[in-house]
């Protein structure tokens, strides 16, 4: 499977998540086996912590939570210092299905990305998510599509690939909360390609999504300042490092 | 402002300075950041003892009542102590999450570790 000996890891922060975390690590050892995995247990007040340790999964217990931004970094800094070339991001939740895993890869090679999206709206089949955050999604697309000139379908998918350099850029910064959009954008600010390929989402099996309706202005309007100056931050300090 | 008021506005500053200056000495506050706060005391105090000055900066500003004058100001310096302390407060979530971050990542390999021997 794995012939160029490449070293290839699957983040997975998990918050709460004992009823989906086995069957995902589970999928994707099965489905994309040339990938480690390491669960990034943010803290969790169930028995994640007690399943993983049981089950002899890998996995980083923080010692508070972190929230999803530092969860992921704390996966992407893991990755840089164990000398990985590839890592993906995946929800713990199994909303997200391994068997694109090799097609992610594919896809970053073939097209020579820094960083390859998992999109639900290329193909606009499988779980769709609802209307209000469809509409929303599609809001960021063109406020990302304003500030860099790029498209991105699916800003804020959580299933996302990076290769050695964006790896390092995300352990270095990488935003505390809802920090899908603002990465893309600070990514393609600083030079580095992202590419989407089309994926088919499962409904989550457990658990339930960090937005709630409460929290969604708040939401769209963090977001949107965040991703308006990270736009600003990128041009500032030069982009692309090699 | 006349001499009664003086006396109170001195004799507040006063008091608050000590404290500031006691609680530094029990090591409960760290003096880097009490400085403003001294400056702060010290500014209110010369305003507080010297009319001249009073009178002087209440005309440029065109602030008609003294005191007004000391609320403005007195106003304006806390949002920039409230402020500096923002980023402070920033910085030191910076620092936490990465020590979570480093402590999370050495327990799972000094695991890795014991798991080979």
């Amino acid at each position: 499977m794995n012939d160029d000996l490449e070293k290839r890891l699957v983040i997975i922060p998990a918050y709460n998540e004992e009823g989906a975390i086995l069957g995902t690590v589970d999928s994707i050892r099965k489905k994309a086996p040339s990938f480690d995995v390491i669960v990034i247990n943010d803290c969790s007040s169930d028995s994640t912590r007690e399943l993983l340790e049981k089950n002899g999964i890998r996995h980083i217990n923080l010692p508070m939570n972190l929230g999803i931004g530092g969860a992921v970094q704390t996966g992407y800094i893991y990755a840089a210092k164990k000398g990985y070339d590839v890592a993906v991001q995946m929800d713990g939740d199994g909303q997200h299905d391994p068997a694109y895993l090799d097609k992610m890869l594919d896809a970053m090679k073939k097209q020579k990305a820094d960083m390859v999206i998992g999109s639900r709206f290329i193909e606009n089949e499988g779980f769709q998510s609802t209307k209000l955050r469809r509409f929303g999604i599609g809001f960021f697309t063109k406020w990302i599509k304003m500030l860099t000139h790029k498209t991105i379908t699916d800003p804020t998918s959580g299933m996302r690939m990076a290769n050695k350099k964006v790896i390092e850029v995300f352990a270095e910064n990488y935003p505390k909360d809802y920090p899908e959009p603002e990465t893309v954008v600070s990514i393609l600010k600083q030079g580095y390609t992202i590419t989407e390929i089309p994926v088919k989402m499962l409904e989550r099996t457990a658990g339930e999504s960090s937005i709630s309706m409460k929290k969604s202005v708040y939401y769209m309007i963090k977001v949107s300042m965040a991703c308006l100056i990270s736009s600003w931050t990128a041009g500032l300090t030069g982009g692309k490092r090699k | 402002m006349n001499l009664r008021l003086q006396l109170v506005v001195a004799a507040v500053i006063i008091l608050a300075m000590i404290y500031i200056t006691n609680k530094i000495r029990k090591r409960q506050v760290e003096l880097k950041y009490a400085l403003i706060w001294y400056a702060l005391g010290i500014v209110y105090l010369l305003f507080d003892l010297i009319p001249p000055l009073q009178i002087g900066i209440c005309r440029l500003l065109g602030i008609t009542v003294p005191i007004n004058m000391l609320i403005f100001l007195a106003i304006g310096l806390i949002l920039l102590i409230i402020f500096q302390q923002t980023i402070i407060v920033s910085k030191q979530t910076k620092m936490i999450t990465r020590l979570a971050q480093e402590i999370g990542i050495l327990n799972e390999e000094i695991k890795e570790q014991e798991r080979k021997l």
